[in-house]
């Protein structure tokens, strides 16, 4: 895609964005035409005053300004009573004030509006991207588009934007207002305004480019920060902060060069508007004093014509600070948008949702990430309402496997089905919800206890939610907290121990009722007492459901109606214990004997 | 955050800030300085106008126009100049307070110590440390033009004006007050809505970080059009405050420019009278209605200066926040002095660390509820203990305390005989290996993972640590081998995987204290055997402590702790707890009787 091309497609993106908010930008752009409209009369009042009521030339002014003089009772009437002038001036603010207040009132209205749009739009996207990517994607990569992007649209929304249609807006009021007090001097008005233009396009082109690789460098630096952040408590532990620091310095400095480099670019390109502006206002004093002089205009026409050119010139200066916006803008859009057209995960949405309690079969399944085949070919059979005991090598693929079930990753090959149904089929939502996986790390979400539990319910009951808590043997810790169910749990669970955040998990998913609950290692850091007597609660309460216990212990792998022993990926030994027991060099054979060897 | 808006913490938070940059100074002069000689040239002009008028328009004729003409020419591309001056000033100080004051978080950050993190959501302190670092130096950087501009114009104006007609100057002046009164007024206002603004910022991205962070579990348990509802709430809550704020902005301004049309409604008819009278010439009029804006424009512009600053000041707060915050664990002036800090170790000054561990009557809480009380231990150099016992019974915190990650509420913790308050927490830590019982990693290849035990660390001896671990064999089976990326905390590796790195980690680290707080419980048994001896052989010299759950891996240790309730039940070696046939001996043999299960097993079926 070449590189105009995508701009065009993050202009076109940003207009999308304005749907449903257009009638309140556009209502606020009318009232702008009115405030510009004001602003080029109300000089007419200093010019009228000079001309006509301090002097005694005869009224020589635009027929609206006229108008508003008969309305006031005739220039006549006005040089008797000079304070009606003056109230005029009043008049004029209080009628700017007004429109200058509503306006950002609307397009406030507009912009907060987009960017919460925006925002939920992010939020809810993010979260049904695939797990595969967002694995693959630096957080603070996404924290910075979620913000610092959306910050520089609703900036553009509220502000921006209609700062540069006022700039293009006014050079066409004000060329048609000044022209009717004296075209030869409007057209010299505005003889610097298409080189100010040319100019600032010409800036605005490396600006985009510098715009890039400072965004670049800033989300660099938003990942070092988030990554130190998250790993604060290993850093101590290794005492590298000197390290983290001098990391952190480092892509700090690359940020610093970038930020000078387009600060220095954009005052670049404000001296030179600066330049012509100056032009601009000497060439319309020199030659407005000669066309006076000459007689072509009045004294009162000539103060005018000063004061319009101070009115456009600020806005045109300032179209360089604008126009570096909404580059930022074009560059801010391009790259949410990037991330809003990464594709989504499919649902299925409206696909079956049967009941799971049936046999869980895979068929010739294979899976790799990347080259590295990580489930080779593997076929078995779970039978519903069994107990099965799965073992297996770090890395095995035992993790990414129950991640199959739910259909987090998909096969490249074989096929997975569950009571004879292809999991590919399924509603996705009904699959995970019937499906209770506990995970082998623990995700517990910063609130407290008791709606870390309800997550997934919310309107169980506390009876429920403590007979869950119960089951998972971890009410009596939350008894002993000081706010007991209501205390806080930090982001990620920092604050319980390594067995309460696992047993809080297990409490979580079992709250709900599923056809199928699968414990990735969900008790590794829970004692052996404890473990025994969960599953012992889990056995009574969850008679019939299909579970699924993937464990290093063998007390815990015995237990179960049959064995799974998974190597590299491939089946390679299935039974119940005293099966696999017969098994003269089994796998399993040999974990049981090291696990309970006894001193000699 | 504190509600009430008093005068005191608005100013300290600026003076936090600004002190961490102070020496840029010389920008700031250069700013004030180009932009008070831009607001001198803008009056120039004004007077050079009034002049022309006078002198050629009044008149109509052109004798002398010329030198005036090019003087004007000159005025206009000196603003230029002064403009190009502050523009660069304000830019390089932007840039440069920003990447400073982020440099000087940075570092505070990396001296808090674990109940920091324990309080604060990631999202949260990454908010202030990008956004919010971002918004203040802006609204510092760039207000500063006109502070200068403003001042110079004003100061300029006042006197122009009581030079040429003292009567109508103090009609202009007397505007000033109530204007001043009204902008404090809106001052307060304006910053409660932006404070609420900014607090819900922080909580957004917090909700943005949890949301990315917890993807997966959210997926699993199907929480995304649920959390999608929850953050909803939040946008919604930003976006009512952020119009608020905007709207009593927008009120402010309106209200500021009616107050000034009050004056220069009154100079017109005061000073429209005057030269009606011959007292004022029209050149003059035309002065005092134009300097009444050129006056007024720095006036309203230090108003939204002010706006800004007051929408920046609750940021401001918020890195001031970060600045100021103090560590839980500190070492203090005198250590400092001897050993130094994390950045600056003397390590010339260090004693060796020899590994003998003292825990004296030591309290310890995280909150309210007591984990530890009067617990002591005495541990000599080169011996393996290991931890074991129920789980949140307070394991961790041992070892944690004994890291210095937090200190003991009560009684004290020795190092090698001496408190080791005595001594600097870096000391401490870079003698510790420790194995977090969650496996973090940073993105990066496994190499770099590793080396972070010991930066300057070979590659051979890279691959030896992951060979004690056992890790090599995943390793090199792996496409790029050492040079695999484990992406973001190691999400693209197994549990297990991500054990066994931090493990090698820790042993590259090569320290005098190990700490392994279930640093095996997801790596398989005979892994884990096969590095049983090796690891034995690297603990035996070192001081070590060991947390576990998987009863085989401890076997062999020096002594054995049965902790419960914050309390040392039993201890002594495997074979004297096995004896005993008390706690241990219940976790052990639940651990592993087949009889006793298979018995059960069968009367159930
Ligand atoms: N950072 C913290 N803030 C508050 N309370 C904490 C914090 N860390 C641990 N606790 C509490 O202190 C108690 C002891 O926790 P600790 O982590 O020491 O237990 P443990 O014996 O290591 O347990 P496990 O075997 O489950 O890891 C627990 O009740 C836990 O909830
Ligand atoms: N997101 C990923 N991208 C690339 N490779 C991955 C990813 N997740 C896992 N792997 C690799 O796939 C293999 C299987 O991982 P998996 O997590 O399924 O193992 P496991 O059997 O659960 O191991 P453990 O017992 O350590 O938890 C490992 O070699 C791992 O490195
Ligand atoms: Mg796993």
């Amino acid at each position: 895609m070449n590189e105009s091309n995508e701009k065009k497609q993050s202009f076109g993106a940003l207009w999308g964005y304005t749907r449903g908010y257009r009638r309140y930008l556009a209502l606020g752009f009318l009232l702008l035409l009115f405030e510009l409209a004001l602003s080029f009369i109300s000089p007419l009042v200093l010019s009228v005053t000079i001309d006509s009521v301090l002097d005694t030339k005869p009224l020589n002014t635009p027929w609206y300004f006229a108008w508003i003089i008969q309305l006031c009772g005739g220039i006549g009437y006005i040089r008797q009573h000079l304070a009606i002038m003056a109230v005029l001036t009043v008049i004029m603010a209080a009628l700017a004030g007004a429109l200058s207040f509503v306006r950002p009132c609307l397009t406030g209205t507009a912009a907060f509006q987009i960017s919460e749009n925006l925002r939920n739009r992010f939020y809810s996207h993010v979260g049904r991207l695939p797990f595969s990517y967002l694995s693959a994607t630096p957080t603070g990569d996404l924290i910075q588009r979620a913000t610092s992007d959306i910050d520089t649209m609703q900036r553009f929304m509220s502000g921006v934007l209609l700062e540069l249609l006022r700039t293009v807006f006014l050079l066409a009021v004000g060329f048609f207002i000044m022209a009717s007090l004296n075209l030869p001097l409007t057209v010299l008005s505005f003889a610097m305004t298409p080189v100010i233009v040319l100019d600032s396009i010409w800036f605005i082109r490396r600006i985009d480019q510098i715009v890039e690789r400072y965004e670049g460098a800033e989300s660099k630096v938003y990942t070092v920060i988030q990554e130190n952040l998250t790993g604060a408590r290993v850093v101590r532990a290794f005492g590298s902060e000197l390290f983290e620091q001098e990391k952190f310095v480092q892509h700090n400095e690359t940020l610093r060069g970038e930020h000078i480099a387009l600060n220095r670019t954009l005052v670049r390109l404000w001296f030179t508007l600066d330049l012509l502006s100056g032009i601009q206002i000497a060439l319309i004093t020199i030659a407005g004093v000669l066309f006076t002089v000459r007689g072509s205009i009045t004294l009162g026409q000539y103060t005018a014509f000063l004061s319009y050119v101070m009115i456009f010139l600020f806005p045109v200066q300032n179209l360089g600070r604008v126009l570096g916006n909404v580059s930022r803008t074009g560059v801010a859009a391009g790259r949410l948008e990037t991330l809003f057209r990464e594709p989504e995960e499919d649902y299925v949405e409206g696909g079956l949702t049967p009941n799971l309690s049936g046999d869980i079969v895979l068929d010739h399944v294979s899976f790799s990430f990347g080259t590295e085949r990580v489930l080779d070919d593997l076929c078995l059979t779970i039978h519903g309402g069994e107990t099965v005991a799965i073992l297996g090598g770090t890395g095995s693929g035992k993790t990414t496997l129950m991640y199959l079930l739910q259909r987090l990753y998909d096969p490249d090959s074989g096929t997975i089905t569950i009571g004879g149904t292809d999991i590919r089929s399924m509603d996705k939502g009904h699959l995970r919800r019937r499906i209770g996986l506990i995970m082998q790390e623990p995700f517990l979400f910063s609130r407290s206890i008791r709606d870390n539990l309800r997550i997934q319910n919310r309107d169980a009951g506390d009876q429920a939610v403590e007979n869950a808590a119960r089951i998972a043997n971890i009410h009596e810790d939350i008894l002993s907290f000081d706010q007991g169910y209501d205390t806080l749990v930090g982001e990620r669970g920092v604050t319980l121990s390594g067995g309460q955040k696992q047993r809080a998990s297990i409490a979580r998913t079992i709250l709900g009722s599923h056809d199928i609950l699968i414990f990735d290692d969900a008790l590794s850091a829970v004692d052996t007492r404890t473990d025994q007597s969960i599953r012992r609660a889990l056995r009574e309460r969850q008679a019939g459901t299909t579970t699924i216990l993937i464990s290093h212990r063998i007390s815990t792998l015995m237990e179960a109606d049959r064995i799974l022993v998974l190597e590299q990926g491939r089946l390679v030994e299935q039974g119940s214990h005293q099966e696999l027991m017969q098994l003269p060099n089994g796998v399993y054979r040999r974990v049981y004997e090291i696990q309970t060897a006894s001193v000699s | 955050m504190n509600e009430e808006t008093n005068q005191t913490i608005h100013i300290s938070a600026w003076r936090t800030i600004l002190s961490q940059a102070d020496h840029r100074g010389k920008y700031f002069v250069l700013i004030v300085g180009f932009g008070a000689a831009a607001g001198l040239v803008q009056l120039l002009t004004s007077l050079l106008r009034m002049y022309i008028i006078d002198r050629f328009l009044s008149t109509m004729q052109l004798r002398g126009f010329l030198p005036i003409a090019v003087l004007f020419v000159l005025i206009q591309a000196l603003y230029a100049l002064a403009s190009y001056g502050f523009g660069t000033g304000s830019g390089l100080l932007e840039a440069h307070l920003t990447a400073d004051v982020r440099e000087k978080c940075f570092r505070k950050l990396q001296t808090l110590s674990f109940s920091f993190f324990d309080k604060n959501a990631v999202g949260n302190i990454l908010s202030r440390l990008t956004s919010d670092v971002g918004r203040t130096m802006e609204a510092v950087s760039w207000s500063l033009i006109d502070v200068g501009y403003g001042v110079m114009s004003i100061i300029g104006a006042i006197i122009g004006m009581f030079v040429i007609n003292r009567k109508l100057a103090v009609i202009l002046i007397l505007v000033i007050p109530p204007l001043a009164l009204i902008s404090m007024g809106f001052r307060q206002l304006i910053l409660k809505y932006n404070r609420a603004t900014r607090r819900l910022n922080s909580q957004i991205i917090s909700s943005f970080n949890e949301g990315i962070t917890g993807a997966v579990a959210s997926k699993t348990l199907v929480l995304e059009d649920q959390s999608y509802g929850e953050f909803r709430e939040l946008t919604v809550s930003m976006r009512k405050a952020s119009f608020r704020a905007a709207e009593v902005s927008a009120l402010y301004m309106p209200v500021a420019s009616l107050l000034i049309s009050f004056s220069t409604a009154a100079v017109l008819y005061i000073g429209g009278t005057d030269v009606l009278r011959g007292l004022l010439t029209i050149g003059e009029l035309n002065f005092f209605m134009n300097i009444g804006t050129m006056m007024f424009e720095p006036i309203r512009n230090f108003a939204a200066i002010f706006a800004e600053f007051q929408s920046a000041q609750a940021a401001a707060e918020r890195v001031a926040e970060v600045l100021t915050a103090e560590p839980d664990v500190q070492d203090s002036p005198e250590v400092l002095a001897r050993y130094g800090d994390v950045f600056h170790p003397k390590t010339e000054n260090w004693e060796p660390v020899r590994g003998e561990i003292t825990f004296e009557h030591v309290d310890f809480r995280y909150g309210a509820e007591p984990v530890l009380t009067d617990f002591n231990l005495h541990v000599l150099p080169g011996q393996t203990i290991a931890l074991v016992g129920e789980t949140g019974g307070g394991k961790s915190t041992i070892v944690n305390l004994l890291c210095r990650f937090y200190e003991p509420c009560a009684g004290r913790i020795l190092v090698d005989g001496t408190d080791y308050r005595d001594r600097s927490q870096i000391w401490l830590h870079s003698a510790l290996g420790y194995v977090l019982q969650t496996p973090h990693l940073f993105s990066g290849t496994i190499r770099d993972n590793i080396r972070y035990g010991n930066l300057e660390a070979t590659d051979a001896e890279i691959r030896n640590a992951a060979r004690l671990v056992g890790a090599d064999r995943f390793i090199e089976k792996l496409e790029k081998g050492y040079n695999t990326e484990v992406g973001e905390g190691g999400s693209l590796l197994s549990t297990g995987q991500k054990q066994l790195i931090s493990f090698a980690r820790a042993i590259l680290a090569d320290p005098r204290i190990f700490v392994l707080d279930e640093a095996t419980s997801s790596i398989d048994t005979e892994t884990e055997q096969e590095i049983q001896a090796a690891i034995e052989t690297l603990l035996g010299s070192r001081t070590s402590f060991v947390v576990a759950h998987r009863l085989s891996t401890i076997r062999n240790a020096d002594r054995i702790l049965v902790i419960d309730g914050g309390k040392i039940l039993e201890q002594g070696n495997h074979r004297e707890l096995m004896a005993k046939k008390g706690r241990y001996y219940e976790l052990y043999m639940g651990y592993q009787t087949e009889d006793q299960i298979q018995q059960s097993v069968q009367v159930m079926a």
